[in-house]
């Protein structure tokens, strides 16, 4: 295996990943694609659940190839270590003391019911940081509550106002309540850390991953504080645009290609639409205001809808960007991985890994003129750095290793 | 209170709209300094959600879409054509340690302004640039909308209705997760510095942001060549999950059963044995196949409870489920304000907002203080308090003010109102917004101030 040559401003951070699935390891990615050393301690046999999730690469299932697991613990260690038994407990603490931040997403009372709680931790090392990242928090009364992303995306109330006005309430169709916890819990983490570099103790940060999604809603939640409207989900019949902020158009509509998220044209500018378009009765007194496109969106979908079926949808997102207007195009997961942008910006990495092959990552989206991160490692095998870690880190002996073999401690 | 984390970190914050102001005002929750540079020469302040909808002669500084991301921050204004607001802005950087800007590319080194000029004044400084596309690429001049680019990084392609169209989820996504990449990348450079001495240029992509969101979705495509498909509110691998209506007007809850003794849990408690025994649900992958005849007598259960009955019966038996709150619900949520998530702030007297609710961060921090610092300043407010800071006289600031260097109302091109605000009864009649609470004040009164002290809340700036 390759040793870890990290780069990037957080080169010599020591974090621990204990839980898996995907905020955690989400976090605790970011981290160390900017230079962190990240140690994955999985539970032995099994591993992080996400290793059990698909899809697999090759549609083949396998410990080592679930595609969530390969991006989400690119430039990691894994350690196995039974966090239920006592000598597991040990080894934890002994690798806590020389860590700066623990990252765990288990469920609230875990750490606890290990006697690896808050108290244990930070006895053991005043200066660490502890984030937990839980669905709703470590406390209140949703805190045992049962908790998959639709829950989350319904509790969390970003799912209420989103979708069709007379159809149900729509989620995003992949985990952002997961990813969004994981960014929260990185910049979390990293404030706290920050704190003990100045001379501040270590302390524990709880995450909601409930609070992460409400968060987001910025528009809605002031609606109700500013004006006491609940805001819906749009839009009624016609008016394919009114889609998101209500400014026709806006939403997402088809084109012979597939669809483009299109907007009217910046204030004052709306005529160049209907010059674009060839649609000379767009130049409408009523269509020029913002309340006049809403009230008329009926009449502005019979114009547009049709036009814009017959042109091709990087045509239009294309035309609207070099004009000024905001636009966005549709893209499929194909269209992202060939993306001339993507590709100038040199977003991709390619590496290899022992089991699933060679592929190209996503990688970096900030470029850092003194400290780049990297993408250097694909994702651990489970337990492949025990010896070293346990072994060369520790001081755990060849004999002491095989003993904690045996007695199910590390494997 | 207790001394916040990032006491002593101050940042000039040049951004506007959403995505990193917002994450500024995190910054500044956490204590960070941070100094909103505006220009009142320019119709730069976002002035969506007005109080109560309506145009007041400030609407400037009473706008709610202004207030959230901009909260726990000083303001100033500058006229940056005039040598004198530039020399203003200079003094300002060389006390910072982290300067932000959201121009297009290339246009803050018209102005002198970029990562090289500003190094110059502060060795040590950082300076992070947030675009759509990045600073250079074929889309470098393309916008950086948020709720554009949800479609443009992939994820509304997986989003949508069984068998529908691509949607968007939320109203400015990928705004939210840059201002969250942006207090990780941000802490970073911080930490960077703290321990080797240097500042540095951050060139953030919102696009890349979004993408790496999607990561596994796009590992997927490339590795097996699929490109995934729009599911509703269903789950890939477990069934029956979705959401289902409930007694009331557009009600909802949803649930997921993960295994087979959660399907037999459900049954029993919808008191359909017949269901628990048909030999085609009895596993996860024959309720995947029938859940189009499952999902139908989950609704007929549904239909006859309240949102909340259904999920405080199925929490009770261990199978996830939550009801959908709307955005009145979020704010008498238990569990939200058992978190003290949402947190009132009490605005000055010349604005007529009084004390508002804000939603705080999402995550608490055990040694305190944390929290939401003040209210957003309106235009100019703390002109002289910064430029006195910095060494500015009171006949300097006052010259500087007659020359409109620096102004509390917008002029020029800022002064040019658009009548953007969309009348509710408009919104509420094409749906945009689907109910109108004329006792909202009350409502929050009541959840959030205790009764008798009046909306009094957290009327002082906290502790530096």
């Amino acid at each position: 295996m390759t040793q870890h040559q990290p780069t990037g401003p957080l080169v010599g951070v020591r974090v621990l990943e204990i839980g898996g699935n995907i905020a955690g390891p989400f976090a605790t990615r970011l981290m160390a694609q900017y230079g962190a050393e990240v140690i994955k301690v999985e539970r032995p046999g099994t591993g992080d659940p996400l290793r059990h999730t698909g899809p697999f690469v090759g549609n083949a299932p396998h410990p080592e190839t679930s595609i969530p697991f390969l991006y989400l613990n690119t430039n990691k260690q894994s350690i196995t270590l039974n966090l239920a038994s006592a000598r597991g407990r040990r080894i934890l603490l002994d690798l806590a003391v020389q860590a700066d931040v623990v990252v765990e997403n288990l469920r609230p009372g875990t750490l606890a019911a290990w006697n690896l709680d808050w108290e244990a931790l930070h006895a053991a090392n005043p200066r660490l940081i502890l984030t937990s990242i839980s669905s709703f928090g470590q406390d209140g009364p949703y805190r045992d509550y049962e908790a998959t992303e639709v829950v989350l995306a319904a509790l969390g109330g970003i799912m209420y106002m989103s979708g069709l006005y007379d159809r149900q309430p729509l989620k995003h169709g992949h985990p952002q309540s997961q990813f969004i916890g994981g960014l929260h819990a990185a910049g979390a983490s990293l404030v706290g850390y920050f704190q003990v570099l100045r001379g501040g103790e270590g302390q524990r940060i709880d995450l909601s991953l409930q609070a992460g999604v409400t968060s987001e809603l910025v528009h809605d939640v002031v609606l109700y504080t500013y004006m006491g409207a609940v805001h819906g989900r749009a839009p009624r019949e016609g008016g394919a645009g009114l889609n998101g902020a209500g400014n026709w158009f806006g939403g997402l509509v088809q084109t012979a290609d597939g669809f483009v998220a299109a907007d009217a044209p910046p204030p004052g500018r709306w005529d160049e639409l209907a010059d674009f378009l060839g649609i000379p009765e767009l130049k409408d007194e009523r269509f020029r205001s913002r309340t006049g496109r809403i009230t008329h969106a009926r009449e502005i979908d019979a114009l547009v809808l049709p036009k814009l079926a017959s042109l091709g949808r990087y045509e239009f997102f294309n035309h609207a960007q070099q004009s000024g207007w905001s636009a966005g195009v549709i893209q499929t997961m194909a269209d992202v991985a060939s993306c001339p942008q993507l590709a100038a910006r040199g977003f991709w990495t390619e590496i290899d890994h022992p089991v699933a092959g060679r592929l190209r990552y996503p990688a970096d989206f900030c470029r850092m003129s003194d400290s780049p991160g990297a993408l250097i490692t694909a994702a651990p095998l489970l337990g492949q750095d025990n010896e070293r870690i346990l072994g060369k880190q520790l001081g755990y002996s060849s004999g002491q290793l095989e003993a904690l073999a045996s007695q199910g401690v590390i494997s | 209170m207790n001394r916040p984390p990032l006491a002593g970190v101050r940042i000039i914050d040049s951004t506007t709209v959403l995505a990193a102001p917002y994450s500024m005002a995190l910054l500044g929750d956490m204590g960070a300094d941070v100094i909103k540079v505006e220009a009142h020469t320019r119709a730069v302040r976002s002035e969506g959600m007005l109080y109560r909808n309506e145009v007041s002669d400030q609407s400037w500084n009473d706008g709610g879409f202004f207030n959230v991301p901009n909260r726990s921050k000083r303001g100033i204004t500058l006229d940056l054509k005039q040598p004198e607001g530039m020399e203003v802005l200079r003094k300002l950087i060389a006390t910072a340690d982290i300067f932000v800007e959201n121009n297009r590319p290339g246009a803050n080194a018209r102005l002198g302004i970029d990562y090289d000029s500003l190094r110059q004044i502060k060795p040590d400084l950082i300076v992070l640039s947030n675009s759509g596309f990045g600073q250079d690429g074929p889309w470098k001049f393309y916008g950086g909308i948020g709720r554009m680019l949800e479609p443009t990084t992939g994820l509304a392609s997986l989003t949508g209705y069984s068998g529908g169209a691509p949607q968007r989820v939320g109203s400015a996504y990928v705004d939210l997760q840059v201002t969250y990449a942006m207090v990780f990348l941000l802490m970073s450079a911080l930490i960077h510095r703290e321990r080797t001495g240097r500042g540095q240029y951050l060139d953030l992509s919102m696009y890349q942001v979004g993408v790496s969101m999607v990561g596994d979705a796009v590992l997927e495509y490339i590795a097996n060549g699929d490109q995934g498909e729009r599911r509703g509110d269903r789950d890939r691998y477990l069934a029956p999950q979705n959401a289902y209506p409930c007694r009331g007007e557009d009600r909802w809850v949803v649930l997921t059963v993960r295994d087979d003794a959660e399907w037999q849990t459900l049954c029993r408690l919808m008191e359909m044995p017949d269901i628990a025994g048909d030999p085609r649900f009895a596993d996860g992958l024959g309720r995947l196949e029938h859940q189009d005849e499952i999902d139908p007598l989950i609704a007929d259960w549904t239909r006859r409870h309240s949102a909340d009955e259904v999920m405080q019966l199925l929490q009770a038996h261990g199978i996830p489920a939550g009801r959908a709150n709307d955005g009145r619900d979020l704010l008498l949520d238990p569990q939200l304000r058992a978190r003290g998530f949402f947190e009132p702030v009490t605005h000055p007297p010349a604005v007529r907002l009084g004390t508002r609710v804000y939603q705080g961060q999402p995550y608490r921090f055990s040694a305190g203080g944390v929290g939401i610092r003040r209210p957003a300043p309106m235009l100019g407010e703390h002109n002289w308090e910064v430029l006195r800071e910095l060494g500015y006289d009171d006949e300097q600031i006052a010259e500087l003010e007659r020359k409109q260097v620096i102004g509390r109302a917008p002029i020029g091109e800022g002064a040019r109102r658009e009548g953007r605000q969309v009348p509710l009864d408009v919104q509420l009649e094409r749906g945009l917004i689907r109910a109108i609470d004329p006792n909202f004040e009350e409502v929050l009164a009541e959840a959030y101030f205790p009764a008798g002290a009046g909306p009094g809340g957290k009327s002082d700036p906290k502790p530096d």
